[in-house]
């Protein structure tokens, strides 16, 4: 009986002025959106950092000058520039650009790729086995946030910048000036984002002989690294071993090291409190006479504020799942530049709901007070003489 | 006319709520919200100023390295060059604070003279606070120190600060002359003259070397030519490569040790990725949902004084006194609330929470933006109130009649 009532008031409201309740919705989408994406804009790479490494199952890296006599290691350049080369009326220039860590592997070792970042689980795009081009560029694998600050697709080209130091006293000579040379990549997959941007070449023939010719193989400060797990037994002289735990406590949320991040949060938290709660107060300041009217034709207490709580939890819920949803796909992908994950976008979702559900909980409270009124029965009730 | 403004006035005294719990709750939920949303209009800009503040507000055009004091004078003396001011910088230098163990690593810039103070990292524009008196008293040995480390050394314009030298930490004194804004860079600059000057070389048996040299250039691109192909660096003097040979190398050398300023900042802006498109599309999007929101609370006033509005015009007060009437409260009521929401967000926000410096040229901008969305709200509602009235028009003449 009551859950009819439920139904056909709030289906009366709707008829009686829609744009009440669109005009609210439409408003709160672009707003709850807006102060999602910068409330979690600086959370959003701690969490996929953290994720991330999460899917990765070695237990430590570490970092050699030399190639280890067993097992197999793969050979780094950090701090290497990816970019896209434009063509100026003076000189060649690399824009947009992107400093990652470059990993090298060739084809026989591509099965050693499950240990290290670029395991099944972090791929986002593309395939990590298939790496290899038909033409001369070298095939990449790139890290989401790199692959975004280059403004880069699947499939697209960029070239590899190698700078060598080419001194006037010797190669070792902090001053000596930098020669920069280029090699195209496709890009083939394309990986989670990961804090500093690492990217994953696969070597062909040609590229080696690039490297030969250039003399590269000898200047470029190439370092081994050793994806291990605990009952791995390299024999190595490492001048460099992180630990997966240690990189895992890194990220933590903690308010001594995220203070910012949690502060920019918390008052993303707050406005959206303050706007739902003040949005459900006014509703039930428009809608007190119509619930006193009610409780005076006989409603009870609980239909009305069932009947209130679905309305509003309705309007809610629907304004939560779009905001997401704009959240997701028109502010954060396309402009921040970061991969919301599906477990963030349910957490996003989950956040405005729980929000909004809290505040409306609160400003229920409204019109509990105002139905114990005892004077409101009697004020609807009376005759025009007495009032 | 003075009736018309007396129903104004009696509207605004009535657009108060009832009850001092009601007014403070309403007030303090005003001000959280526009702070907490002003607080993201400018928040990526200021994290832009934050990495680029010493080369975006300062008025360099180069910073020379390699040379001596023979060519400073020299290059002071070019045609194309308006002034230098030349640097010794004492890298991871710690400042401490006599009464307590609070110290901070710093670049400590040493100068032989205060003028061209302007060109470099120090200048007025960047200055949070000076006390002149100090800065201009030798006595004194004045020191200009960066926001951060002032707020981390608790200390003030006036305060005593110490800057020990050498493996005996020798503690020289200084007092704080001003505080400048330098984003994340934690430097410090002081007179190279007096206690500082003699224990450094007691102690090290020589005086440091210059280190960089801000040049501000009448004419830019012949002082660029000039930096790259013509100068020869001291450390080619000291080697004696100055044969043609070498001056291809020397070339080379000038281009790598060259910094442009301008083309220094377009290439933070890219490393940042917060480069100026995104800064300003961020900012945009932060402004439409302030918009919104300032929209939402516009439109819910004037359904709360729907009622009013339709009995006044019955009365006779034309439809435009309503627009002035959302406008004049928009100015007296929420005009201090925006204020307040600024002050909040400066000092408790950007200042005491995030620990950074957010300056008035900076912010200003946005709060002024914030002001004019908050008209633009209010004359949206103030126009629809005023189409609003059209459609009373029956029941007013009738109540006239």
């Amino acid at each position: 009986m009551s859950n009819t009532f439920i139904f056909k008031f709030i289906l009366a409201e709707w008829k009686k002025n829609p744009w009440f309740f669109i005009k609210k919705i439409l408003l709160f989408i672009p707003v709850l959106s807006i102060v999602g994406m910068f409330s979690t804009a600086a959370i959003v790479p701690v969490v996929n950092q953290k994720s991330f490494l999460n899917n990765c199952t070695y237990d430590w890296i570490a970092y050699c000058d030399e190639k280890p006599k067993s097992g197999f290691a793969f050979r780094v350049m950090e701090n290497t520039t990816v970019a896209h080369i434009l063509s100026t009326d003076n000189a060649l220039v690399y824009r947009p650009q992107t400093v990652i860590d470059l990993f090298i592997v060739d084809e026989h070792n591509l099965y050693e790729l499950e240990k290290s970042y670029f395991n099944k689980k972090n791929l986002l795009y593309g395939d990590m086995s298939r790496l290899s081009t038909s033409d001369d560029s070298v095939g990449i694998a790139l890290s989401y946030n790199a692959a975004k600050q280059l403004n880069k697709k699947l499939g697209d080209k960029a070239h590899l910048i190698i700078r060598v130091r080419q001194g006037i006293d010797s190669a070792k000579d902090s001053h000596a000036n930098l020669r920069s040379t280029y090699y195209p990549v496709t890009i083939k997959a394309i990986l989670k984002p990961f804090e500093k941007g690492i990217g994953l070449v696969l070597t062909n023939n040609k590229f080696l002989e690039f490297l030969e010719k250039h003399q590269l193989t000898h200047e470029i400060d190439y370092q081994f690294v050793i994806f291990g797990n605990s009952e791995d037994n390299h024999t190595v002289s490492a001048n460099k071993i992180v630990y997966k735990k240690a990189q895992l406590s890194d990220v933590n949320f903690s308010l001594s090291k995220n203070k910012v991040l949690l502060i920019i949060a918390a008052m993303g938290a707050v406005v959206v409190y303050l706007l739902i709660n003040r949005e459900v107060k006014f509703t039930i300041n428009r809608r007190l006479r119509t619930i006193g009217i009610l409780l005076a034709l006989g409603a009870t207490e609980q239909t009305l504020l069932k009947t209130f709580w679905i309305e509003q939890a309705f309007i809610i819920i629907v304004t939560s799942i779009v905001s997401s949803i704009v959240y997701k796909y028109l502010l954060m992908e396309p402009y921040i530049g970061e991969y919301i994950n599906i477990k963030m976008f349910v957490t996003i979702l989950l956040i405005y709901a729980a929000i909004g559900l809290l505040s409306l909980q609160i400003a229920i409270r409204k019109v509990k007070t105002a139905m114990k009124d005892p004077s409101l029965p009697d004020i609807i009730s009376s005759k025009p003489e007495e009032l | 006319m003075k009736g018309k403004f007396k129903l104004i006035w009696m509207l605004l005294k009535e657009s108060k709520l009832s009850g001092i719990n009601k007014r403070i709750g309403e007030v303090i939920g005003i001000i959280l919200m526009l702070s907490i949303l002003l607080s993201f209009t400018v928040w990526f800009r200021h994290i832009q100023h934050v990495y680029t503040v010493l080369y975006a507000e300062t008025k360099f055009d180069f910073i020379v390295k390699e040379f001596n004091e023979e060519q400073i004078a020299h290059i002071k003396s070019l045609p194309f060059v308006e002034a230098v001011f030349p640097v010794r910088i004492i890298s991871g230098r710690v400042i401490i604070q006599d009464s307590t163990t609070r110290n901070i690593p710093l670049d400590i810039y040493a100068v032989d003279s205060f003028d061209s103070r302007d060109i470099s990292f120090f200048s007025d524009h960047l200055i949070i606070k000076c006390d002149k008196k100090i800065l201009e008293n030798k006595e004194l040995n004045p020191i200009i120190i960066d926001f951060g480390t002032a707020r981390k050394l608790g200390v003030d314009t006036g305060d005593k600060v110490f800057i020990p030298f050498g493996p005996d930490q020798i503690k020289v004194p200084f007092t704080v002359a001003a505080i400048c804004d330098s984003g994340r860079e934690p430097i410090a600059l002081i007179l190279w003259q007096g206690e500082q000057r003699s224990t450094f070389t007691q102690i090290f048996g020589h005086e440091p070397i210059y280190s960089i040299m801000f040049v501000k250039a009448v004419d830019k691109e012949k002082a660029k030519e000039y930096f790259i192909y013509e100068y020869i660096p001291m450390q080619m003097i000291n080697e004696g490569l100055l044969s043609t040979d070498d001056k291809n190398g020397i070339v080379e050398f000038n281009r790598n040790m060259l910094l442009e300023r301008e083309k220094h900042l377009e290439e933070l802006y890219w490393e940042l990725r917060y480069t100026p498109p995104i800064v300003i599309a961020a900012s945009i999007l932060a402004f439409i949902a302030y918009l919104l929101v300032l929209y939402r609370e516009a439109s819910k006033k004037l359904v709360m004084r729907e009622k009013d509005f339709a009995i006044l015009y019955a009365a006779g007060m034309p439809r435009f006194y309503f627009v002035m009437y959302l406008l004049l409260e928009t100015v007296v009521i929420h005009v201090p609330l925006l204020g307040t929401a600024a002050v909040i967000v400066k000092y408790i926000v950007y200042d005491f929470l995030m620990e950074s410096y957010m300056p008035w040229y900076l912010f200003g901008w946005y709060c002024l933006g914030a002001l004019t969305l908050q008209i633009v709200a209010v004359v949206i509602n103030g126009l629809f109130a005023y189409l609003k009235t059209k459609k009373i028009d029956i029941s007013a003449q009738l109540a006239r009649e």
